[in-house]
């Protein structure tokens, strides 16, 4: 297929992408209509990308660079197995492709996004948080769930040593212990805590919130009710498998695009170009940078369970002894000047 | 007759002498009859009084624990100060301690004297008060009268 010709038939499925968007903003008064021409839509750009995916080679190496980076952003994480496309740059489609990558949780305040994109070796993303396949499927994942020594550390070791072969589960657990002694009995669980390689995240006079490694969290639970009178007991276990496997695609593909927009400032022909390829790269990059965090937070709430125990003195039995005791003589009560001096009686 | 004069003893014993100790005092003072509280009573003219209490050792305890339960009673409860603690030893070899107090009233300093002495029968209580400055007085005498005390 000629280039000319590919070049056409690029425009005319251009075409019927646009229309079919404008469309649904014009119908916009009926949600279902919208979603179907989104649909529709993405249809379109879909077989655009794979039928002109040799046209789109010849124009990204013709030099469009914002063609190719608006075109990188905006096909989202899938986009990273197809070839650029010869689209010209449209910032107006970035806004929802950017989307796509956008996590869950609050956006971070720009002040701590990166001023200058990372590179590529240091940004191996997944890989370098431990999260390719082959490293999350770990053998042993028991053995790299050691007590961290800082909070930084926590997370970092977390994401670390999931074990994703099975289910991942966040336990959590609420105690409400009725004790003799609150201080002995806090310091006694905290010795549990440490013997079973925990930390402690949290301390009141009368509560203790600690962190466990989950492989142990049965074990501790089971001697921890034997510390008091258990008045109640709850234990949630929460499943973020999916979750989990969703963020790890979702930044294998971010880095994916990450690592095209290197590319294309590397190659960037004027300053105009660069600036423009490194503004989504400052973009892509920072959030990156959330998702993993996120994932990290993840994995640490994955390899720890958290545990949170309330100490209630068991109440005793009112005794009411005065401070100065008293014997049952009662001439010891007539001791004294009053009435040793006292002659009329 | 002679008879008479036997049984006359015994009775004089039992009803004049019935205690199981005894305590001489000096002519200053005059013992007082028909006592409820004490086993006897003497005071000054000027208002010195010593008295003897005369109980049985029941519940049976060692003189520490007396001592302690004198202690407590007086200084903690009645607010007495303790001014000074010794052991005694009377003429006729008795043992006990003295605790020496002091005490305000209306702002005008008593003295007040416990010396205890225990035996496997009784405990004999002690009490000597008055005035700070009538006490000074008669402390000499005081001090014979207790040096006196004399268990059977």
């Amino acid at each position: 297929m000629g280039s000319r010709h590919r070049t056409s038939v690029q425009a005319r499925v251009r075409a019927m992408g646009d229309g079919l968007r404008r469309e649904s903003r014009v119908v916009g008064a009926s949600p279902l209509w919208r979603v179907g021409l989104w649909v529709s839509s993405a249809f379109v750009s879909a077989a655009l990308a794979a039928g002109c995916a040799d046209a789109a080679a010849e124009a990204a190496s013709s030099g469009t660079m914002e063609a190719e980076a608006a075109d990188a952003v905006s096909s989202g994480g899938e986009v990273a197995a197809l070839p650029p496309a010869a689209e010209p740059f449209d910032g107006a489609d970035l806004g929802g492709a950017f989307d796509d990558y956008a996590p869950s949780a609050p956006s971070m305040p720009s002040a701590a996004a990166p001023s200058r994109p990372r590179s590529a070796a240091r940004h191996r993303g997944a890989a370098a948080a431990g999260l390719t396949d082959r490293r999350l499927a770990m053998a042993d994942p028991p053995n790299n769930t050691q007590p961290p020594s800082n909070g930084a550390q926590t997370t970092e070791q977390a994401s670390d040593a999931v074990d994703t072969s099975g289910p991942l589960l966040i336990y959590t657990a609420n105690f409400v212990l009725a004790v003799f002694e609150v201080e002995d009995t806090q310091a006694e669980v905290l010795k549990l805590v440490r013997e079973m390689d925990g930390y402690l995240a949290r301390q009141t006079n009368q509560m203790l919130t600690v962190r466990i490694p989950a492989r142990r969290f049965y074990a501790f639970v089971e001697q921890l009710e034997a510390k008091g009178d258990v008045l109640n007991r709850n234990i949630a276990v929460q499943d973020v498998g999916e979750q989990f496997r969703d963020l790890h695609i979702r930044i294998r593909n971010a880095e994916a695009v990450r690592d095209r927009l290197e590319q294309m400032l590397a190659r960037a022909n004027n300053v105009n170009e660069a600036l423009s390829v490194q503004s989504h790269l400052e973009r892509i990059t920072q959030q990156l940078e959330q998702m993993k965090g996120q994932l990290r937070q993840l994995g640490d709430r994955i390899s720890f369970s958290t545990v949170t125990v309330q100490f209630q003195p068991q109440p005793r039995e009112a005794v009411e002894q005065p401070e100065i005791f008293s014997l049952p003589f009662p001439w010891l009560q007539q001791l004294g000047l009053r009435r040793l001096l006292n002659l009329s009686h | 007759m002679r008879t008479f004069m036997i049984q006359l003893v015994m009775l004089w014993t039992l009803a004049g002498c019935g205690a199981s100790y005894q305590m001489q005092y000096p002519e200053s003072f005059a013992v007082l009859q028909d006592q409820t509280d004490y086993t006897e009573r003497a005071t000054t003219a000027d208002g010195v009084v010593v008295s003897v209490r005369e109980l049985p050792n029941e519940p049976k305890a060692g003189a520490a624990f007396w001592r302690k339960a004198l202690l407590n009673q007086v200084r903690l409860k009645g607010g007495y100060a303790l001014i000074e603690e010794k052991d005694v030893r009377t003429k006729s070899g008795e043992s006990g301690t003295q605790m020496r107090f002091g005490h305000d009233e209306e702002r005008k300093p008593y003295q007040y004297w416990l010396t205890l002495f225990v035996t496997d029968a009784y405990v004999y209580v002690i009490e000597a008060g008055g005035k700070a400055s009538e006490f000074a007085e008669v402390q000499a005498e005081v001090e014979e009268t207790l040096g006196s005390f004399t268990i059977r």
